[in-house]
């Protein structure tokens, strides 16, 4: 069974930055997505939509759980250590990768905030040149053959179901391999002209500017 | 939490404080306001607690005129404003977290026993604030990933410009946390530190690591501190760029 690292430990500072700031927020979005407090076991079904979904975003994403609505609105509770006792590393990735083709990675992290309130942080890396399929059903979840993404200006994870999507999607990964290619014909020793910088129209940009 | 936007530019230039401004080269129209919208929420870097640029959900943080589209925050640790014009024409202003977030100056402050006051030599004058090395690496590295990604989706296509400043810092002295163990007294002995990069969007591209780390060496340089260790800090900004931290 591998054992939850924390956030307190040295390695993992900005992704405590970066949970401590979703907690404080308290705002759902692309990349952020609270859970309920529960056991592995009732997470499980759903989990692998999500965090699909996440690596294919850029920068991909945390899931926090420990954190509930109620009356439209989100509030810390946090986890029992029972509930966190559940929740095994390698357990948690390898049944994600039973639906991610390429295989993908992920961090499990305990996270206790400044109360003393106990969360599960599930860190999704961002992918590297291919984009995330899911290779696998799985009852009403998961479907074979389906791009899962956080679509713009939502904090939802489905499938893609317009050509703009797939396009952005497709788009991410040509910028990533573009600039892999660009960077291995700079270490070649090619240049690449471009226009040259006219100086004609800084007077129009320092005027836009207004003094800023 | 109601804020007024167009009033956060002063406060933000009354205090310590960076400013970022890419600029391409010839003045025209090459984005409305709703593809700016969605283009900084497609391109800003979410690396750590805070994206860059941070764009609020709030729509009374955000500002749609007719040539640009802005946002701004002040609350908990993060005070800023940016504007990205329909030119194209992207600034920034933030404020220099290490000085706004109160309890990051404190506990700088205490880690400034060890790590800096042994090396000075008039005690007795007070340190205004601190600049984390690291911070600033990270700073720099979101700058120019900022920047690549807007090459990337082809906002500019010809050469531009980038001008990083960091302002009203005289007396700042630049500080790592532990676990790393650089001491030493590095002040900023002018109030403006300043770099202009003219480059290429493929340039960009291709070195958007290499700039940042260019532009980091260089402040750290302009602090007083020569030579900084080059391999620990890139290999920090590796492991900052692929979420590693």
């Amino acid at each position: 069974m591998g054992a939850l690292p924390s956030t307190d430990l040295k390695g993992y500072e900005l992704l405590k930055d970066r949970v401590q700031g979703a907690l404080d927020l308290l705002q759902e979005g692309r990349a952020v997505d609270f859970k309920r407090a529960v056991m592995w076991n009732e997470l499980k079904q759903g989990i692998p939509k999500d965090i699909l979904a996440m690596s294919n975003l850029r920068d991909g994403g945390i899931i926090i759980i420990g954190v509930e609505e109620s009356d439209n609105k989100w509030n810390r509770t946090g986890m029992t250590d029972k509930q966190l006792n559940t929740y095994d590393p390698d357990d948690m990735i390898d049944h994600v990768n039973k639906y991610a083709s390429p295989s993908l990675t992920f961090d499990v992290v305990k996270h206790t905030d400044n109360e003393g309130l106990k969360y599960l942080v599930i860190r999704a890396h961002e992918f590297e040149e291919k984009s995330f399929v899911c290779k696998r059903n799985c009852a009403d979840e998961l479907r074979q053959g389906a791009f899962y993404i956080r679509p713009l200006g939502k904090a939802e994870s489905r499938e893609v179901q317009t050509a703009d999507e797939m396009h952005d999607l497709l788009e991410l990964s040509a910028e990533k391999r573009t600039r892999n290619f660009m960077r291995q014909i700079q270490r070649s020793g090619f240049d690449i002209k471009t226009i040259p910088f006219e100086k004609t129209d800084i007077d129009k940009f320092d005027e836009e500017l207004g003094g800023l | 939490m109601p804020i007024d936007i167009q009033a956060l530019p002063e406060k933000i230039k009354e205090n310590p404080h960076w400013r970022v401004n890419f600029r391409p080269t010839i003045h025209k129209i090459r984005i409305n306001e709703i593809e700016a919208l969605d283009l900084i929420k497609e391109t800003s870097v979410k690396l750590r607690g805070w994206p860059y640029p941070f764009l609020s959900d709030d729509r009374e943080e955000q500002i749609l005129e007719e040539n640009y589209i802005a946002s701004g925050f002040d609350w908990h640790r993060h005070t800023e404003y940016w504007r990205l014009y329909s030119s194209g024409q992207f600034i920034h202003l933030f404020q220099v977290r290490e000085k706004s977030d109160k309890d990051w100056d404190k506990k700088l402050r205490e880690e400034a026993e060890d790590y800096i006051l042994p090396f000075r030599k008039n005690v007795d004058l007070a340190i205004p604030g601190f600049i984390d090395i690291l911070n600033l690496l990270y700073n720099f590295t979101e700058f120019f990933e900022f920047a690549a990604r807007l090459c990337g989706k082809n906002l500019y296509q010809e050469e531009l410009e980038i001008n990083v400043e960091l302002l009203k810092i005289k007396g700042f002295a630049l500080i790592a946390q532990y676990p790393k163990l650089w001491r030493g007294y590095y002040p900023a002995t002018s109030e403006k530190i300043t770099k202009t990069w003219t480059t290429s969007p493929e340039d960009i591209l291709a070195k958007s690591t290499e700039l940042a780390l260019e532009g980091a060496f260089y402040f750290l340089e302009r602090f007083g501190w020569h030579n900084p260790p080059i391999d620990i800090l890139k290999e920090d900004q590796e492991k900052f760029l692929s979420s590693k931290i």
